[in-house]
């Protein structure tokens, strides 16, 4: 088995809302569905630093798109996973799914 | 659709405070802002995406600034080791004897070359430390590296050498084998670490370029 890149909570969600997001993956609506999922607000920088961190890391990718005058002539940063990226879910999926079975129900749940 | 007058002075703050920050955060920030998000909204996100900039880059150059001045700690025994060595010492006695401005200049000279091969030194081992690194730089930017880090030795020894003369020190002291203590391998660790760490940070800075190079136009 190859080594894999473990990913932390933050950068997992990121990179399933890639995918999520598809061809519309650039820094607006990653933050709006980011938000929208965890039920706050987000530092649209500190996602920033993890995409960067993450296209370091070669789980993702980026090109520049069109820029338009909403954004102040600024060309959007469009990302995508790579297929690193994919290999480094799985594989993080695969451990926390292992750990997530020794996970005791709550009452709550019970009843 | 709102005007940007008066977001400027944050998007200015954002430009120019996030070391050469992204174009797409300035985009994404002001279509949130034009959208209809409050100024208020648009300045906790610059002031945060500014913090965040400023925490990634101290942490980036805090191994370099403390391998620049751990380095500097050792040049007493580099120095000490090339003035006993017995042909720079017959070196050293030539120059004395050759009239002033050259004897003058030699001196400088005789100061510089050995301050400049320890930089340079220093610099190899980082780069062979930080593995990946020396294939990730381009001849230029080496170049670039090695020549700030001579320009900033210069500059700074020379802002040294004045000071020590106005407090009454003369620069042949310096030979002497129990000049490197205390304070004064304080004063002469200041120009070597910060030659050391320009030339680390110069390089630094052209490795994360070509890695963020990777964004394309679309076409």
């Amino acid at each position: 088995m190859g080594e894999h890149t473990y990913l932390g909570e933050f950068e997992l969600m990121i990179l399933l809302t890639i995918l999520r997001l598809g061809d519309d993956a650039y820094g607006v609506p990653l933050s709006r569905e980011l938000a929208k999922q965890r039920g706050k607000e987000v530092a649209v920088g500190s996602v920033y630093a993890a995409l960067d961190r993450l296209e370091n890391k070669g789980l993702i990718s980026s090109i520049l798109g069109e820029s338009t005058p909403e954004r102040g002539g600024r060309a959007k940063r469009y990302f995508r996973m790579t297929e690193q990226g994919l290999r480094s879910v799985h594989a993080t999926r695969k451990v926390l799914s292992r750990l997530w079975q020794s996970l005791p129900s709550t009452d709550e749940e019970l009843s | 659709m709102k005007s940007t007058g008066s977001a400027a002075l944050a998007t200015w703050m954002l430009k120019h405070l996030t070391f050469g920050g992204s174009e797409a955060l300035v985009g994404d920030l002001l279509e949130e802002f034009l959208g209809g998000r409050s100024l208020r909204w648009y300045w906790r996100q610059v002031l945060c995406a500014i913090g965040i900039g400023v925490c990634g880059k101290s942490r980036d150059y805090a191994f370099p600034l403390l391998f620049s001045a751990a380095w500097s700690m050792l040049y007493p025994a580099w120095w000490l080791s090339i003035v006993r060595i017995w042909s720079s010492q017959t070196l050293f006695e030539r120059w004395t004897t050759i009239d002033w401005p050259y004897s003058t200049a030699l001196h400088g000279i005789g100061q510089i070359i050995p301050a400049a091969a320890f930089v340079w030194l220093g610099f190899f081992v980082f780069l062979t430390l930080r593995t990946g690194m020396a294939h990730e730089l381009s001849r230029l930017r080496l170049f670039g590296s090695l020549s700030i880090s001579l320009n900033v030795l210069l500059i700074t020894t020379i802002g040294l050498w004045m000071h020590l003369r106005s407090s009454g020190m003369n620069v042949s002291y310096v030979a002497r084998e129990n000049f490197y203590s205390g304070s004064h391998l304080i004063a002469i660790g200041i120009p070597l670490t910060l030659s050391l760490l320009s030339a680390i940070s110069f390089a630094l800075s052209g490795t994360r370029r070509r890695r963020h190079g990777t964004a394309s136009v679309a076409g």
